[in-house]
């Protein structure tokens, strides 16, 4: 039996338990440790570098203020040359250092384009991408491995599945994907299966099928009202010029956000010198108090402003998270 | 509620291992090293001496 000098077993198992940690595989807490369901699952697993891959993506895309654009950065990848894969990651670990005397000419054109192709599949500045596929494509934590390290084929796999959760969003299924008026005029948007894809992300995205009478205005950024608050989704109808707000909770009562959507309602309202104000209200569950709430507004705002209410469903059944 | 160390030492152990095989450590280490660290991982968490790994490796 050896044993490890002090140094090295400090060294080694700081990176071990921070990775373990990053990684989720382990808890902490209040000093007891405990494998989770993730790590016992992955020791499960039959194949841990597939595994391993879709614990980081997922993690990061859960963590990105960009969403498409990450989504964007790996479907590039994945379909880029092995060659230019080499220099994409020789650009990105020296920090797209120009300086860096191992960083050839042909490495930081690779790089250049795949950023340039990654900014079209997208449609957002270079700057933004860049910063984006840095964060996504490399390892922020030590002791964790870097994504991009990992074998394309297991990250085609995850982005593969990425795209079928979005495919499976978008089907007309009734069954499985629906969005119908019930009684009581609310509608309900149950998305089965469904990976925790950042909710406005999702709704932008889909945006034409869910809202076919709508067109966003907000450029796809937050629209500041002249209180400066942001609101979520700007848009307005395509016949005529009625505004709509849509304010997404996915986690917080709806109660509060009905009263924020109000607000935004009332500000566009004076923004814009009119009455014909709707507001779209997205919430995991509305409560009896909101729906009893929502019942007492409706009756009491202009005659061409109304609020609808979404309810959705997020189911997590993914295969071994 | 004390830790049941060897059960535990045992999963830490499989975790680490699989990662190494992975990648991603900057200190690669052997099989009885890998249970070293195991177990002194434990330890830290138990003894609360995570703080002492970060100020050890900064020498």
């Amino acid at each position: 039996m050896t044993h490890m000098n002090k140094n090295k077993l400090s060294e080694a198992t700081f990176e071990r338990l921070t990775a373990l940690k990053s990684y989720k595989l382990i808890s902490v807490k209040k000093r007891r440790l405990r494998a989770t369901g993730r790590g016992f699952n992955f020791l499960k697993s039959e194949n841990k570098q597939y595994y391993l891959g879709k614990i980081l993506l997922t993690d990061k895309y859960r963590r990105t203020k960009h969403p498409d654009v990450f989504l964007a950065c790996y479907r590039e990848f994945v379909t880029t040359s092995e060659e230019k894969r080499a220099s994409i990651r020789k650009s990105i670990f020296s920090g797209r250092g120009d300086e860096d005397e191992d960083l050839s000419e042909e490495d930081f054109t690779s790089y250049r384009e795949f950023i340039e192709n990654v900014a079209k599949r997208c449609g957002r500045a270079d700057d933004i991408v860049g910063k984006v596929c840095d964060l996504a494509l490399r390892n922020t934590i030590v002791g964790t491995i870097a994504p991009i390290d990992l074998p394309v084929e297991e990250l085609s796999q995850i982005v593969a599945e990425f795209d079928a959760l979005e495919k499976f969003f978008l089907t007309s299924d009734p069954g499985k994907t629906d969005l119908e008026a019930n009684s009581e005029g609310i509608t309900t948007l149950v998305i089965d299966n469904m990976l925790e894809l950042h909710l406005e992300d999702v709704v932008r995205r889909n945006f034409h099928q869910l809202f076919p009478d709508l067109e966003i205005v907000d450029k796809n950024q937050h629209y500041r009202t002249r209180d400066g608050t942001y609101i979520d989704i700007f848009c307005k109808h395509k016949q005529d010029d009625k505004y709509t707000v849509i304010e997404l909770k996915r986690d917080k009562p709806p109660s509060n956000a009905l009263v924020q959507l109000l607000d935004y309602m009332n500000q566009i309202m004076e923004e814009f010198d009119t009455k014909k104000v709707a507001g779209i209200l997205i919430c995991k569950e509305i409560d009896r108090r909101t729906k009893s709430a929502l019942g007492a507004i409706q009756g009491s705002l202009p005659e061409d402003s109304n609020i609808s209410v979404i309810e959705f469903n997020l189911k997590m059944e993914y295969s071994c998270m | 509620m004390a830790i049941n160390f060897e059960e535990n030492e045992e999963i830490i152990f499989q975790l680490i291992s699989e990662l190494e095989t992975i990648g991603g450590f900057d200190i690669p280490t052997t099989m009885d090293e890998r249970r070293e660290i195991a177990r002194f991982i434990l330890k830290v968490i138990d003894e609360d001496l995570e703080a002492t790994l970060v100020e050890e490796t900064d020498i």
